[in-house]
């Protein structure tokens, strides 16, 4: 393994950063065989090792229980997002979602809860009587997506007239559309509507007049996306660009080669995990927001739209031993494994041994703490690593096999299941701009 | 969340009154939330409610909503100080940024504030606040954003002619989107090419002391564009062109100490490639004037790079060693492409040199050379056995016709799958043979044959394209 970063001639605030987040994901990467008996002990008595091998465990019941942890009363240090409860719900049931654990008894929680954050003008906010934004109208409706094929009224809880006229009001002439009211203009915007729209059978051909223009616009010359145009390339709004792009079935608008090129570069060489943008840091999160912005731009070169996920039927059969998984088939994580243009191996590696808290929940690095949104996000990056465009269906597992979780769908981030199911029950609504905003 | 140490956190939180004092602040809070939308249900607006807000808003500075009461109270009256002014608006932001430097509703706010007290704002000192904020974090795109923002009120972008404000508001110079007051008509025609100008020497100074300053570069190139376009209104094309080479001249000698200094860091050899190819002329089939002096741009690079990498290899292979190669393969193939200055050997070294150094990649680098190989091999002959026997006899070029022409082209026999390379030694043009080391080779308007030791074999004429790329390879294999 190189350690070519400690050869710098230059010294520089970066480069020691660098250096030190090197330093503290190293000793994560141990030969588990090379260890003596009583270290080995305690890695299998937490759970991290199978019982009778070497491989690394997803420790699946503790991050459960850390998750339903955030869907319960929450402590001061959560008073910051007050402004953005829906992200919490979304990413703990996504999370929880992805490892098979939503609870029916759950439903009818998310449902009173979300509906109450829903404006009579459209669109959700982070709480109740807050002005309606993008973000929250984001997380609001995934949330409700994904519990409504366990209980449909879920379906019914989005105002989509109101809803849609509320994505109108947003949008601006460049093509851009605000957060919210007097808010600010960026791809974020962009992805949040696009995304929802589709989902609920919104894509007007006047909704989505120049939005492809103004997101084309953000990309830099590196090839990634910034926020706004002039903005430097970025993980998220590369992601908010890409998938929004393809959902309008024009990614090819864009220069695709240099995206390619930007996004496979954010792999870190030594960590495994990527970084947000050049010369910064290993994080988590980007697992998916790196990750997945690759394995949409895959899809795509393999002639799939939007809706399409990439991922073969995944039909876990029911281990009888209660176990719930599948455990019979999977690809070995070789480097050259699956059919996504990273290193999917290496990037499972990161997530499962430096973004594992040990006690539950999933974190940026070692020396972050874990939180709802990085265990989202880490593990909607394994997800779309294990299964988006593997051969056959086969998913590419690193460590111990049962550490396959749900496939997520790349553009959307619920599972492709949860897409499917809406994408039935809106396919007949009235998706017409004359009708939709009397 | 983002940014906040484990190890820190964790020892506060396990004290006992460290957590009751944070219970207290989230009772307090969600009291203040509570106060603060019954006097938004009333419409309340008076100095008293946009304290009250700032409370929260100190607390939790992402709270959009609150935001947007504080200036729904500013327009709702416009009486000099009625609720808020420039002083209550800067401070409390400044609060909340230095909180949270990340937070999109107080950058915002700032925006919108700065634009609505246009009067009693300071640009100056605003660019001042960015500058102490990339201080901080010289990475924080909401702050250069924001810095972008304020140079654009500068330049007055919104009353400036269509084509050029277009070209500043897509690198960023945007005025605000929503309807803002209308800026004050400039007192004189505002000085744009000196504003841009000490904006790039903000980012020299920045790249000077951290070569890795991402975001220096990515705002360097938008300037750098902007400035030329400014520089070279009103000149021919020829004129423009020969301007943009000496501004990418005199910006790789910047890029020069930088890659001479650290050859490790990325950064700057994807800033290099990107100045290259943004140079690069006009398209043309000809050897235009144009593409002659870019292939003298590039190949006067050629040199100092030579020397880096001589430098880096002195010591082994070096990841510094590894970029320079890579962008001196990358320059090589572009003479050729360009004007085809045949550098096929040169370019093969330095794959060759890539494929020891760079070891992760190295099947990338063998696929290159594969590639160049393949895009330049034809099938020029092809004759197989009479009665499908299965023997194949073609005559394969691989590369262009430079040097002894055996090098470039040759004969092949595919037995049972295996090539064997024939060694020429004469061709009789009038008679149809070519003669072979190990037998002859004889072409006529009826048909061929193979004259060896083995007696006469019947061939017959194939079409090129019936040949399968595998065979190629194999012969291709073989060759040397």
């Amino acid at each position: 393994m190189s350690a070519f970063a400690s050869k710098f001639t230059v010294e520089t605030e970066t480069t020691k950063l660098q250096q030190d987040t090197e330093a503290e994901v190293s000793p994560f990467f141990i030969k588990l065989d090379g260890l003596n008996d009583s270290q080995l002990k305690h890695l299998r008595d937490v759970g991290l090792v199978n019982e009778t091998g070497y491989d690394v465990r997803l420790l699946r019941e503790k991050h459960v229980k850390y998750l339903l942890t955030g869907l319960g009363n929450l402590s001061a240090g959560y008073s910051s997002l007050d402004a953005s409860r829906p992200w919490i719900a979304y990413w703990c049931l996504h999370s929880l979602d992805l490892l098979d654990a939503v609870d029916d008894d759950l439903c009818p929680r998310v449902m009173s809860t979300l509906k109450s954050f829903q404006n009579e003008t459209g669109g959700f906010g982070g709480g109740p009587m807050q002005l309606s934004h993008g973000a929250p109208t984001y997380a609001s409706c995934l949330a409700l997506l994904l519990v409504a094929p366990k209980c449909p009224a879920a379906y019914e809880c989005i105002d989509r007239p109101a809803l849609y006229k509320w994505f109108l009001a947003m949008k601006t002439p460049t093509g851009g559309f605000r957060m919210h009211d007097d808010g600010e203009v960026d791809v974020r915007g962009t992805y949040t509507v696009i995304a929802i729209a589709a989902l609920c059978n919104l894509l007007t051909p006047e909704l989505c007049e120049n939005v492809a223009e103004f997101t084309v616009s953000c990309q830099t010359y590196e090839g990634g996306f910034g926020g706004e145009p002039g903005n430097e390339a970025h993980g998220g709004y590369a992601f908010c660009a890409v998938a929004a792009l393809q959902i309008l079935g024009k990614l090819d608008m864009c220069d695709v080669e240099a995206l390619k090129g930007w996004i496979a570069r954010r792999q870190m060489s030594f960590e495994g995990g990527f970084q947000g943008r050049a010369n910064k840091l290993v994080d988590g999160c980007y697992s998916f927001w790196q990750g997945g912005a690759m394995a949409v731009v895959n899809a795509a070169e393999n002639g799939l739209s939007g809706f399409d996920s990439g991922v073969e039927e995944f039909i876990p059969e029911v281990d009888s031993s209660g176990d719930g998984v599948d455990v019979s088939k999977v690809a070995e994580a070789t480097p050259s494994a699956g059919g996504l243009t990273f290193d999917q191996g290496l990037l499972q590696r990161y997530v499962l041994l430096c973004g594992q808290h040990v006690e539950g929940g999933l974190r940026d690095k070692p020396s972050k703490m874990r939180d709802y949104y990085h265990t989202c996000y880490n593990l909607s990056g394994l997800s779309v690593s294990q299964h988006v465009l593997s051969e056959d269906g086969v998913p590419v597992v690193y460590g111990d096999s049962a550490n396959v979780i749900a496939p997520t769908h790349a553009c959307f981030n619920i599972r492709v299941d949860r897409v499917k199911a809406a994408q039935t029950y809106f396919k007949d609504k009235i998706c017409d701009h004359t009708e939709l905003i009397k | 969340m983002h940014g906040r140490n484990r190890i820190e956190y964790e020892a506060k939180v396990s004290n006992a009154d460290f957590t009751k004092a944070l219970t207290k602040k989230v009772i307090n809070y969600t009291a203040l939330v509570k106060a603060c939308n019954a006097r938004k249900a009333k419409k309340v607006s008076d100095n008293e409610t946009l304290k009250l807000t700032g409370t929260v808003l100190g607390i939790n500075p992402d709270y959009a909503t609150l935001w947007n009461y504080r200036r729904e109270m500013i327009k709702s009256d416009s009486s000099p100080g009625a609720v808020g002014t420039w002083t209550t608006e800067s401070e409390i932001t400044n609060k909340c940024l230095q909180k949270n430097p990340k937070s999109y509703p107080s950058w915002f706010h700032r925006k919108w504030s700065f634009l609505h007290f246009v009067e009693d704002s300071n640009v100056q000192e605003e660019i001042e606040l960015t500058t102490n904020f990339l201080k901080l974090d010289e990475r924080n795109f909401h702050c250069w954003n924001y810095r972008r923002f304020l140079i654009s009120q500068s330049l007055s972008v919104s009353s400036l002619p269509t084509d050029l404000r277009a070209l500043l508001c897509s690198s960023g110079f945007a005025p605000q989107l929503s309807s803002p007051p209308p800026s004050p008509p400039p007192s004189s025609s505002p000085e744009i090419l000196p504003l841009l100008q000490s904006e790039l020497n903000f980012t020299t100074h920045l790249i000077s002391s951290n070569f890795s300053n991402y975001s220096a570069y990515h705002y360097r190139s938008h300037l750098l564009p902007l400035i030329l376009h400014l520089q070279t209104l009103g000149q021919s094309p020829a004129e423009t062109y020969s301007a943009k080479l000496s501004q990418t001249k005199e910006e790789l000698k910047l890029l020069q100490s930088a890659i001479f200094t650290e050859p490790s860091d990325q950064s700057s050899w994807w800033y290099y490639r990107h100045l290259l190819n943004s140079s690069s002329p006009p398209p043309s089939n000809s050897i235009t004037p144009e593409k002659k002096i870019y292939a003298e741009l590039l190949h006067s690079t050629t040199s100092p790079l030579r020397e880096l990498i001589s430098l880096e290899m002195s010591e082994g292979f070096t990841p510094g060693s590894k970029w320079a190669l890579n962008i001196l393969h990358y320059i090589l193939e572009t003479l050729d492409a360009l004007i085809g200055m045949n550098l096929g050997d040169d370019a093969d070294e330095i794959l060759d040199m890539l494929i020891l150094s760079d070891e992760d990649k190295k099947l990338r680098y063998l696929e290159i050379k594969n590639e160049k190989v393949r895009k330049k091999t034809e099938v020029l002959f092809v004759f197989q056995e009479r009665g499908g026997g299965g023997e194949v006899f073609l005559e394969v070029r691989r590369g262009r016709g430079e040097g002894p022409k055996d090098k470039y082209v040759s004969w092949f026999r595919i037995k049972e799958g295996k090539a064997s390379r024939l060694k020429f030694k004469s061709w009789d043009k009038e008679n149809g043979v070519r003669m072979f080391e190990t037998g002859a080779l004889q072409v006529d308007a009826e048909g061929a044959g193979w004259i060896s030791g083995e007696g006469l074999m019947e061939l017959v004429k194939r079409k090129k394209t019936d040949v399968e790329r595998d065979v190629v390879n194999e012969c291709l294999r073989v060759w040397d």
